[in-house]
Formats: structure tokens, C-alpha cells, sequence
């Protein structure tokens, strides 16, 4: 029993979604949930600790669940990157980067005929952890981003294939964001910590009771965050509870806590989903 | 065929502009010949070094002097030797080089010219004795026949808690005072230090303040005013001398400058080794490895701490008597006379 509790836990937690499907444009999915494996490409750059830029290659897993109505549509998406990067000047220069991400979406349909327009807005989080195995000090750094953001879809229906496929193109366009940052100018530590003087030996920045003591509110212009999709849904066939899609997204963020010393990443997914609809009626 | 799809286009079109432009936003890659590595080191030093001017030294100077060494037909090894060089210009412990693979280590010798005032023997042998009791790895302690506490704490790499060093006050508090000999203790976690000095004083003690660079100007730097706070737990407010050496370094400084103002707290022993600064690390474009100091710390009596103290006490170990530590012995008879 007490595994069982422990499931639902997770599955409620993690629950995400994907995006919605149709078999008709005027239809309407119930809800489901996904599992999404793919393949993670990152370039990024911290100006602060280096001007060389880092790219590699890793993995990404994501978990979903939505719902779609009439009028709106609800996503809930957690997932994670993992990528090892690597300077093309030197091979000494090494990071794993760790991304934990977790995002939900409400979108209203504007218009429904021969293409669905969606509007809405979204929160994600995404919580970045940076290991360079050489260093001692700066070995392990994070930045914690908290965005929120503008949505927008496009879908259109067509055949592909002998079946039904759903085409959609996401957008996402990050209005502000609460980040923290551990690796201020010269130190592992916020920035905003070492300038408003706070930092001694008996309890430093990480350990901050609040724990959005030490973020700081940036905005649209200083900070730019882009999240955009392309998606080819294979919608279900009659009776058909699940279905796949394959993906291709992409989310960059980049800012500057100090001028002209912007901290900046790039990570393009490739993706495969599938997604089972855990309420239809059949 | 391309009719039907001709919405989705200029959204295709749309998409692949805007995933391309993240490199918009990144610096171009810096060069990894002998010149641009050079220079990069040079500007890091100045953008971020803490400690140029209490160093007294101008590195706009530096560049003029040592960029004449460098140009793109020199081998690694020479451009390693010429920053090296400048790296040894700061007389700073946590700011180092380490270039070619690990070939070449760049650090300030803290010793070079001082005497050796530590033998770890002796001090196991013939005062810590048989009956030591362990606190974490790198601590111990025991009672001298005069009943004065001894504790000797080898570095603040190792975890140590408040649960243990209030078992270890806690054992010790009849004790008509306290030894802390942390010579040769070359640092680790100062939150450590911060730890173990919160035991010595009942109420909150202005200790100084550190000096951190926030940004690329000369003058971008901020002040964090450090005021030592008293621990929930156990206290020990009777005479306390602090053994110091040339080893004592970092972390260590941190519990000499935490402790200073404490009205039962002396110091015993020799200068010491200073490194009062905070450090920060990095890799250059070629993946040589740097250290530096990103602040520096000025005690409450003004003093900048980076090039080590004297202590109030100076002692010596006397290598005529090979079985004696001078410096115990005479913070032994400090504390008597107190």
C-alpha cells in the first residue's frame, strides 16, 4: 500500500503533459499523459567565469499530462537534460551540465477553423547545474530561473503517410523572471549577495533560510528567454488510446547580472513521445 | 501540395531564424596563441584580483613589462614561465597557475625565509600523549599536566559540528584555560572556523570586513562588515592562546581574525601565512587552470591580513632542546600568568 501511495506521488508531481492532440480539429482529447526520450544538444557561455563557449551532446527525459477542453487547454510538463560539454579550443576544458525543469501552460483557443490559433501564459522553472571536475572553488555552480512567460501555438491538420498527423508550432516568450545565480562576478556566490555586503563565514548565501533570498527579478531586455517547438503529432486511430509524436524544441535563455558578462544557453531537443489517453471513451 | 501547407511556412521560417540566433548573444571564442592567452590571463588578474593596490602592485605595469616576452613563436613552456612570473608578483598563496597539463605549478613559497616552527612528533609525543580524544578527523585534544586544555587542529578540510566541539568544551571546561595550536593548519572550510570560534564569546563581535570585487572596474568592490555570532551552545570564555606559524593560512586566518577581538583569545608563536582573501577558480581558453583572490579582508584594527600577523606572543621553536615545543611551553606559561 505504501508503494502504491508513493506512485501516485510521483506520477502527480511529474505530471506533464504534451500537447494536444486531435483527431479532428474540432474535437477534443481528454486528458493524458506522455513519456518523452530524446537527444539534447547545448552550446552555453558564462562570461562571468569564461569567454570560451562550451557545446556538447547528452540526453533529455520528460514526463507529462494535460488536459484539453472546449476553450482552454491546461499542460504540466517535468523533465530533465543531462549533457556534457566541452570547449572546442581545449579538450581540458570539460562541464556537465544538469537541467531539471518543470513548466505549466493555460491556452485559450482564439480561433478554431482550418488552423487553431492558442494564446496564453505559463510558468516554468528550471533549475541548472554546472560541474567542472578540474576546478576546486568554482567546481560546482547553478542558476535557478524562474520564468514567466508568454504563450503561443499554431496547429494545423494534414495527412502524412496514410494517417492523420497534427502539425504545431510553439512559442514561448519569457516577460520576467525571478533567477539566483551562484556565480556572481569574481565568486561563487549571488551577486546580489556580495553587493549588498552579507556575505561572512557563519552562514553563507546557499544556506539562506528564504529560499528566494537571493534571487533577483529580471525583465524582458536584460533577460531573454525563448521556448519554441515544432511537433508532428501522429494523432490515434479510431478506438486507439495512444499515439506518438516526434519534436524538435529548442529553449534559450540569457542574461546579465553584471553588464556585458551575460550568461547564456542554447538547448535544442530532439524528441520522441508517447502518449497514452488515460479517459477516453472508446 | 505546397499551397496546403502554405501557413505553416512562414512559421517553419520564422523557427529556424530564431533557433540559429543564441549565438547572437555569446562573444566570439578567444584565441588560444601565446598573445591572446596572455592577455586574457592579464585581464582576469586585473578585473578580478582583489588585492593590486593593498599589494602594491600596478599591473598595468606588469603588462607593460612582460608583454615584451610574448609573441606566437614562443613555446608553452616559455609563455607558462612568463605567467608564472606574474602570478608570483601577488606574494598570494590562493592565487596559483597550473599550465601544461600540470606540468608547471606557479604558487608563492609562504615559508621561503621563515623559520620551521612545527614538529608534529613532538607535539603528538610529548603533549598531546596517549589519552587524546578525537573531534572529526582532523582535530584532537587532551589535558596538559597543568590542567590547560590542548587542542590541535590540523586543518578545516575535514567536517566538524557544533555537537562535537560543545563535547569537547564540555569535557574540558574545568580546564584553567584552553591551547589551540592550529600551526601548519593551511585552511579548508572557513565556515568551520566561524564554527569553532562562535564558542568563545557569549555575544556578537565585530570582526572587520571583506573587500569583494563585484565587477570589471578598479574600484567596483563591496563591503560585507563580519560580525562573529555566538553559538546556542556550549561556551568557553577563559584564557585561550592560539598557536600560529607560518603555516597557518586561510581558513585559519579566518579563525585568528574571528577570534582577535575576543578579550581572553592571544595569539603565541610566529608571523603567519596570511591568505585572508576569498578565491575563485577558472580554466583560460587553453584550459590552464587559475586561482585568485577575488577579496581581501581587513580586520577590526585596520590591519590587512593577507601577508600573515605577528602574533601577540612571539615564540620560537629552539632546535637545541628537540624534544621541547617552545611555543607550547611558553602559551602554557601565558595562560598561568593570566
Amino acid at each position: 500500500m505504501r508503494i502504491r501511495n508513493i506512485l501516485i506521488g510521483v506520477m502527480t508531481i511529474s505530471g506533464t503533459l504534451m500537447s494536444f492532440a486531435q483527431e479532428t480539429n474540432t474535437s477534443i482529447l481528454p486528458g493524458h499523459i506522455k513519456i518523452t526520450g530524446g537527444m539534447a544538444i547545448q552550446n552555453y557561455q558564462n562570461l562571468k567565469a569564461a569567454q570560451h563557449q562550451l557545446n556538447g551532446t547528452g540526453s533529455t527525459f520528460e514526463l507529462g499530462w494535460g488536459k484539453e477542453t472546449k476553450r482552454s487547454l491546461w499542460l504540466v510538463t517535468a523533465g530533465m537534460n543531462n549533457v556534457n560539454m566541452k570547449s572546442s579550443l581545449s579538450e581540458y576544458v570539460e562541464v556537465k551540465s544538469t537541467a531539471i525543469k518543470f513548466d505549466i501552460d493555460y491556452l485559450r483557443r482564439l480561433k478554431e477553423e482550418n488552423v487553431n490559433w492558442l494564446l496564453g501564459a505559463g510558468i516554468n522553472s528550471n533549475f541548472n547545474l554546472l560541474n567542472n571536475d578540474r576546478l576546486q572553488n568554482d567546481q560546482s555552480t547553478y542558476n535557478f530561473l524562474n520564468t514567466l512567460m508568454l504563450k503561443t501555438a499554431v496547429q494545423k491538420n494534414f495527412s502524412l503517410l496514410g494517417r492523420t498527423v497534427q502539425g504545431e508550432f510553439s512559442l514561448g516568450l519569457g516577460l520576467l523572471a525571478l533567477g539566483k545565480d551562484t556565480k556572481s562576478f569574481s565568486f561563487t556566490t549571488p551577486q546580489s549577495f556580495l553587493e549588498k555586503g552579507k556575505y561572512d563565514y557563519q552562514g553563507a548565501a546557499n544556506d539562506a533560510d528564504d529560499p528566494f533570498m537571493y534571487h533577483e527579478l529580471m525583465t524582458i531586455g536584460n533577460y531573454r528567454r525563448i521556448k519554441t517547438g515544432l511537433k508532428l503529432r501522429f494523432l490515434p486511430k479510431s478506438g486507439k488510446r495512444h499515439f506518438w509524436d516526434v519534436g524538435y524544441s529548442w529553449d534559450y535563455y540569457s542574461y546579465a547580472e553584471v553588464t556585458d558578462y551575460r550568461v547564456t544557453s542554447g538547448t535544442h531537443n530532439l524528441s520522441l513521445t508517447y502518449n497514452f489517453m488515460f479517459n477516453r471513451k472508446k | 501540395m505546397i499551397k496546403k501547407y502554405y501557413t505553416l511556412l512562414p512559421l517553419l521560417a520564422l523557427f529556424i531564424t530564431i533557433t540559429s540566433c543564441e549565438k547572437l548573444d555569446m562573444e566570439d571564442q578567444p584565441g588560444t596563441d601565446n598573445v591572446s592567452i596572455f592577455n586574457e590571463y592579464w585581464t582576469i588578474l586585473h578585473e578580478k584580483y582583489g588585492m593590486l593596490e593593498a599589494k602594491g602592485v600596478n599591473w598595468n605595469e606588469v603588462y607593460s613589462e612582460y608583454a615584451g616576452y610574448i609573441n606566437n613563436s614562443i613555446s608553452k613552456d616559455s609563455l607558462s614561465n612568463v605567467l608564472g612570473r606574474m602570478t608570483l608578483l601577488l606574494r598570494d598563496g590562493h592565487t596559483w597557475l597550473v599550465t601544461n597539463a600540470g606540468k608547471y605549478y606557479y604558487n608563492f613559497d609562504l615559508q621561503k625565509g621563515y623559520p620551521i616552527d612545527l614538529n608534529r612528533k613532538v607535539v603528538k609525543k610529548q603533549y598531546l600523549g596517549q589519552n587524546y580524544q578525537n573531534v572529526g578527523d582532523s582535530m584532537a585534544y587532551s589535558i596538559l599536566p597543568p590542567n590547560i586544555g590542548l587542542v590541535v587542529y590540523r586543518d578545516f578540510q575535514s567536517e566538524i559540528t557544533d555537537e562535537g566541539i560543545n563535547g569537547m568544551l564540555t569535557d574540558l571546561k574545568d580546564t584553567r584555560g584552553l591551547i589551540i595550536d592550529v600551526r601548519g593548519n593551511g585552511g579548508g572550510d572557513p565556515e568551520y572556523a566561524g564554527m569553532l570560534a562562535s564558542h568563545f564569546t557569549e555575544e556578537k563581535v565585530y570582526t572587520g570586513y571583506e573587500l569583494f570585487k563585484t565587477g570589471p572596474g578598479e574600484n567596483a568592490f563591496s563591503k560585507s562588515e563580519v560580525s562573529l555570532r555566538p553559538t546556542n551552545g556550549v561556551t568557553y570564555l577563559k584564557p585561550i592562546a592560539i598557536l600560529t606559524d607560518r603555516g597557518v593560512f586561510s581558513a585559519t586566518t579566518t579563525l585568528l581574525y574571528m577570534t582577535d577581538p575576543l578579550p581572553q583569545v592571544f595569539t603565541v608563536g610566529a608571523k603567519s601565512g596570511g591568505g585572508s582573501g576569498s578565491t575563485s577558480d577558472g580554466q583560460l581558453a587553453n584550459g590552464w587552470i587559475y586561482s585568485l583572490s577575488v577579496s581581501e579582508y581587513i580586520d577590526a584594527k585596520e590591519r590587512h591580513l593577507d601577508d600573515g600577523v605577528m602574533p601577540d606572543v612571539e615564540a620560537h621553536l629552539n632546535t637545541n632542546h628537540p624534544n621541547t615545543d617552545e611555543i607550547i611551553e611558553r602559551a602554557i606559561m601565558e595562560i598561568m600568568n593570566r
